[in-house]
């Protein structure tokens, strides 16, 4: 789908966590998700990527409890995007679950906002 | 002293521990419920009973007796005789009265006993307190759940009581997550107790103790302001989720008229019912908060809203319903209806002027934009501005293309769908919180498409930008596929379509792993700007119709960028160009 990101401060209200990091693993992928096909050259048809849970290594933290190094296990939920390892940078994290899991924010990740977008919002905190 | 009820026992040992070592009229209430419980009556529900408005005195301590065991009288007198403990003038009458040591005094106005505190307390080292032995304790903070996704019952376990019922929670152990997400001085947590049976206690409420330098939250997404059409503003909370925290004093100042409106947070987080102030459609509406201690005078401003148009004014002849995601479950609008004033074009139509809205048709503003940079003229013969000739008001007559050539003209006003903080829903221009300022030519082009193709839901679920292409121009488009057309004829076809001043548009594939970290988003339409060479390399010129988002990093983020001829045709899966 492409439509544009959310509004970063919509998204910060609900992170419980912001870190710059990278993705090391991913250690289950959900199912393929039904898709729809357009004609030729339609876009914005709105297909879906399964869902990832992923391990996210720490690698500068500007909100939350977690230290530089860590590593995290998060959810990416279905949705707009997929990572792998190797995929870096400025990930919003949500409330965790019971099993202590936090679900990615943002439409598309690490690619939602530019880095320096996210900076300049603590700055101006 | 040995208390033997383990009712009383944990009310005793908190008054030994407590610094006055005083049991007062509100304590004496505790005493009699766990006295007054027997079988088919626990001790919180006899609190319940002891608390029935317009109960009296008497009737408390009849209620008391009645349930009072042998056990229960020697340790109330244990309490009265060996425990050292202090008592107000009340409440040493009322335990001598339950255990028949004296008449109760009802004369001198002496009305039934207080509720009893909590035994709760809070402060920035944590939580501690008595309830029931083994109860789980669950909380909220009320004073940061404002700004978390939250309704009032989304508590936190936060520990659990011990077996005579106390506990003690260090500020580690109870935050950390968005139901308690701190404990600072000020904060009004929300607690109760839950029995091993899914029981609870009923809601306990404590602030948190020391120094308050922390204002209440307001969050301002969560209130919509509405012109009611007589001269007010109605003031909606438009979700379930709090506003702010229970208590707080509000201010709503009509910056331009200087009305204002104060009022106090329910119990809920909300504001009540029916609140209005003289205003209209456009003015601004500033909000002052204050927990009671910060901001008390109430003159700093925390945000301003804006009052939006009456939503009942959709005309189903003129305006385009908006896509299903935004509309209610009683099909009307979620957003209402604002209308906009700014010029039609300000130094005529370029690509930079348009931004996607949230809605799922970026095939539309890429091929918009393209013909805004290429054709500018084109947009701006499309689009003229009349007036309704009943009412007199302002209109947009706009002119397409159906798919065989016949021209076509559809009418629309610049009335669009609004959220009270952020402008409107869909396609905008910069200065889109300004109704008096944003130009108008996009989004007024969008809205007539919609109307054209029948609603905002019939455009917003993707689509081909070559047919709008098409739509704008009224000419057919050619069609490259980077799967199959070489890198060097699509180059050259998008060069001199580029000096041709023809419109030209790209798509991605709708593969979400080619695109991490590369700044391009997968099935996605872009406007094709043109192509060049420099420094022995081809590149193609893009633009993100969203305005922001680009690969590379030229520090501007304004959708513009441009890809080496290699990795432009790994990304990008096709290419339309107007003929």
């Amino acid at each position: 789908m492409a439509l544009p990101p959310e509004p970063l401060d919509s998204v910060l209200v609900d992170a419980k966590v912001v870190v710059f990091g990278e993705v090391v693993g991913v250690t289950a992928t959900g199912p393929e998700l039904p898709r729809r096909e357009g004609k030729k050259g339609e876009k914005d048809l709105q297909n879906k990527a399964p869902w990832q849970t992923v391990t996210l290594r720490v690698d500068r933290v500007l909100r939350g409890d977690v230290v530089k190094g860590a590593t995290l296990q998060v959810l990416k939920p279905e949705g707009a995007y997929e990572v792998a390892v190797g995929t870096h940078g400025p990930f919003l994290l949500g409330t965790a679950d019971d099993s202590g899991v936090a679900p990615l924010l943002g439409r598309y990740g690490p690619d939602t906002w530019r880095s320096e977008v996210v900076e300049g919002a603590f700055q101006a905190r | 002293m040995r208390i033997s009820d383990r009712q009383l026992r944990p009310i005793a040992d908190r008054v030994a521990q407590s610094s006055t070592k005083l049991v007062d009229d509100s304590l004496v209430i505790e005493i009699l419920a766990a006295v007054a419980d027997r079988s088919g009556r626990s001790a919180a529900r006899a609190l319940t009973d002891l608390q029935k408005p317009g109960i009296t005195r008497t009737e408390q301590l009849a209620s008391a007796k009645a349930g009072l065991s042998a056990g229960e009288k020697k340790d109330v007198e244990a309490i009265l005789d060996q425990s050292g403990f202090g008592f107000s003038k009340g409440a040493k009458n009322f335990l001598e009265a339950l255990v028949g040591r004296a008449q109760l005094e009802v004369g001198g106005g002496g009305g039934p006993l207080p509720p009893p505190p909590s035994g709760v307390t809070a402060d920035a080292q944590g939580i501690r307190g008595t309830l029931e032995a083994g109860m789980v304790i669950e909380a909220i903070n009320l004073s940061s759940a404002p700004d978390q996704r939250l309704h009032l019952t989304d508590t936190k376990e936060i520990g659990r009581a011990d077996a005579r019922g106390q506990f003690t929670l260090d500020k580690n152990s109870v935050t950390g997550t968005d139901a308690m997400q701190r404990l600072t001085a000020g904060d009004v947590i929300r607690l109760r107790g839950r029995r091993a049976d899914g029981t609870t206690t009923d809601w306990i409420e404590l602030k948190v103790g020391g120094r308050d330098l922390t204002n209440a939250q307001f969050n301002p997404a969560r209130l919509t302001l509405t012109d009611d059409g007589v001269g007010r503003v109605g003031l909606t909370h438009n979700t379930g989720r709090p506003l702010t925290e229970p208590g707080a004093k509000l201010r709503f100042i009509n910056l331009r008229t200087g009305d204002q409106l104060d009022a106090t947070a329910t119990k809920d987080g909300s504001i009540p019912a029916n609140l209005r102030l003289p205003g209209k459609a456009g003015d601004q509406i500033g909000v002052a908060v204050s927990d009671g201690t910060n901001n008390s005078d109430l003159k700093t401003l925390t945000t301003t809203l804006t009052v939006l148009g009456n939503s009942g004014a959709v005309d189903p002849a003129d305006d385009p319903l908006p896509h299903k995601d935004e509309l209610k479950a009683d099909g009307t609008p979620m957003y209402p209806l604002r209308r906009y004033t700014g010029p039609l074009f300000v130094n005529g139509p370029q690509s930079s002027d348009v931004r996607q809205g949230a809605i799922g048709n970026c095939y539309f503003p890429a091929a918009v934009a393209a013909v805004a940079h290429q054709l500018p003229r084109v947009i701006e013969d499309a689009i003229t501005e009349t007036r309704n000739p009943q009412t007199g008001e302002r209109e947009f007559q706009v002119r397409f293309y159906s798919p065989s050539g016949r021209m076509e003209l559809v009418t629309v006003d610049a009335d669009l769908y609004t959220r009270s903080w952020g402008g409107p829903y869909y396609g905008t221009t910069p200065n889109a919180t300004d109704t008096d300022k944003m130009e108008l030519w996009y989004p007024v082009l969008e809205k007539a498409y919609a109307k054209w193709k029948g609603s905002y839901d019939k455009i917003g679920n993707g689509g081909s930008p070559a047919s709008v292409l098409t739509a704008l121009t009224g000419k057919s488009t050619r069609y490259f596929d980077t799967g199959s057309d070489s890198a060097d004829a699509i180059f050259r076809a998008v060069k001199d379509a580029g000096v041709a001043k023809l419109p030209m548009t790209a798509g991605t594939h709708d593969d979400k792993k080619l695109y991490t970290n590369t700044g391009v988003y997968g099935d996605h339409a872009y406007s094709v700007l043109g192509a060049e060479e420099s420094g022995g390399k081809k590149f193609i010129l893009l633009r993100n119709p969203w305005g922001e988002s680009e690969a590379g990093n030229d520090g501007k983020n304004d959708g513009y960028f441009k890809l080496e001829v290699a990795t432009f045709m790994k990304l990008y899966s096709d290419v339309s160009i107007s003929r």
